[in-house]
């Protein structure tokens, strides 16, 4: 069963791979994206009545570019939906292994990326804009993040689409001089679909393995220090997973953490990906986010004291980036340094901070600090509202553990 | 913009439930009513008596008739209401997924309108 899934995972992987880089380079010689999808839906689906048939082709992803690109200049387009042909398109991957054979291929999923984040398409609706057209996802898996119903996605994804389309958005990459500051909402939007889906809980959290995927794309088609920053903090995040849930179900916090049980293997590639970082120019937010997280597994893998160290790292990112969430989290990780004591009143403050009133994470270190700081009257209120707070079952009954 | 939310849910299976189990409930929806008032959101809220309680008055052709229970017989009944205020219906929604009654039953987002926008 596991290995069947483990397949079924990887044929996914591999449609998704593929969908993006056709639709990335179909939509790259003109046409609309609209276009280009109805053009990819009806390639797949001649593929799913010809290879059985014929036989595979050497190239599948050369194959379906052929036969979507004549569709493209054919009048007569039919109109199947991807998101009918997408699980059969999965199938079909599956008993293929189409292992590499999209060498041959250019990859132009950077300017798709590009223009998903353009100006023209308003800031709430690029993420799922990306989701949408590079990795295939259709409305119905998106809908759940942004909590609207599937219609109200479709809608808006088909608005964002007209948009591009009446703004003359083209789809080119931008010279390397431009493209660190073009590339910065790619990066936000990818940020904010993992944190959307990790905070969501619940089965939406399968996506943030997607927000990884695209944002392995970006790291290796820009290659700028934060496209790798953002990869190696979504990585060690993605690496913990595992241990983050006991099996039963429960949340266990990072302190708490069985470390043989994190990903290895993601947490290596999160190490390459920040040395890889490190070593680009213009360091940047994700890039110490990232080397914060480094610090904070190499205690909990080796036993070496880096609190010090990530109090440092949060200074820094702070003087970069000063939001009241990186200051809120500055302030616990010198709590962990110092103690509570240090740092309550500066925690107390906060509240009226802008954001702070309805943001769960505060409400739960709200509630740890004054629980250790002994004020179990303030501990049972913040705890209350960070518990009112919470959407994920798991951190839900785990609050009430702790605090109920 | 002020919403109200609409908690519905089966009343027979809320009535079975265990009583040290309705107060691990009841201490979530403190806890949703305590965010809500923080954060600025909270209007008004109500639990309804059961249906068992309700009953629907109609006045058709001059005639007033007495129905016992709700008006109409649905799998979930309405059990209780928070009027919230939110910046837009994303918000609204936003609070609906994190009431707990939503978790055993279904909150329907309903927009208020304003009185004067009826008038004229």
């Amino acid at each position: 069963m596991k290995a069947e899934y483990a397949t079924h995972a990887a044929a996914t992987r591999a449609a998704r791979d593929s969908y993006g880089r056709l639709l990335s380079l179909l939509a790259s010689r003109g046409a609309g994206l609209a276009e280009a999808e109805d053009a990819l839906s009806d390639a797949f689906l001649a593929a799913m009545t010809q290879w059985p048939r014929d036989g595979v082709p050497k190239s599948p992803d050369a194959w379906l570019h052929t036969v979507a690109r004549r569709r493209m200049i054919d009048a007569s387009r039919r109109s199947a939906r991807l998101m009918d042909v997408f699980p059969e398109m999965t199938i079909l991957m599956e008993e293929l292994s189409v292992a590499d054979a999209t060498g041959s291929l250019p990859d132009r999923r950077l300017a798709l990326l590009l223009s998903c984040a353009d100006p023209a398409v308003a800031e709430a609706n690029r993420t799922a804009l990306m989701l949408n057209v590079v990795l295939g996802l259709s409305a119905e898996e998106i809908a759940p993040l942004y909590l609207v119903s599937s219609k109200t996605m479709g809608q808006r994804l088909v608005r964002a689409k007209a948009r591009l389309r009446e703004e003359g958005v083209g789809f080119r990459e931008p010279e390397p001089e431009h493209l660190p500051e073009r590339l910065d909402p790619v990066l936000d939007a990818i940020y904010g679909a993992y944190t959307r889906s990790y905070s969501a809980g619940g089965h939406e959290h399968t996506l943030t393995s997607e927000a990884v995927f695209l944002a392995r794309i970006v790291a290796k088609l820009a290659h700028t220090s934060e496209a790798f920053g953002l990869l190696s903090l979504l990585l060690y995040s993605l690496a913990r997973a595992p241990a983050r849930r006991s099996p039963t179900g429960a949340y266990i916090p990072f302190e708490d953490q069985n470390t043989d049980l994190w990903d290895r293997s993601l947490l290596t590639e999160a190490e390459a990906a920040l040395e890889t970082a490190n070593s680009l120019p213009r360091a940047g937010r994700f890039q110490l986010e990232a080397a914060i997280q480094s610090a904070r597994a190499a205690e909990r893998l080796t036993g070496n004291d880096t609190r010090a160290a990530v109090v440092q790292l949060y200074d820094h990112l702070h003087h970069m980036h000063p939001t009241t969430v990186v200051f809120l989290n500055s302030l616990v990780a010198r709590s962990r340094l110092s103690g509570s004591a240090a740092v309550i009143d500066e925690i107390r403050r906060l509240e009226t901070c802008d954001g702070m009133a309805d943001y769960q994470p505060y409400w739960a270190a709200r509630a740890a600090h004054e629980a250790q700081s002994g004020n179990e009257r303030e501990a049972t209120r913040a705890y209350s509202i960070a518990l009112g707070l919470t959407r994920d079952p798991a951190i839900r009954a785990w609050l009430i553990k702790k605090y109920g | 913009m002020n919403f109200m939310l609409m908690l519905y849910a089966e009343e027979a299976e809320g009535q079975a439930i265990a009583p040290d189990e309705m107060a691990g409930f009841m201490a979530e929806m403190f806890a949703y009513k305590a965010a809500l008032e923080k954060a600025g959101a909270f209007i008004a809220t109500s639990p309804l008596a059961p249906t068992t309680q309700a009953s629907t008055v109609r006045v058709r052709n001059g005639r007033t008739e007495i129905q016992d229970g709700p008006y109409a017989e649905t799998r979930e009944q309405l059990g209780g209401y928070y009027v919230i205020s939110a910046r837009d219906e994303d918000e609204a929604r936003l609070w609906a997924s994190r009431c707990p009654a939503a978790r055993w039953g279904s909150v329907e987002v309903r927009p208020l309108m304003e009185l004067s926008s009826l008038e004229g």
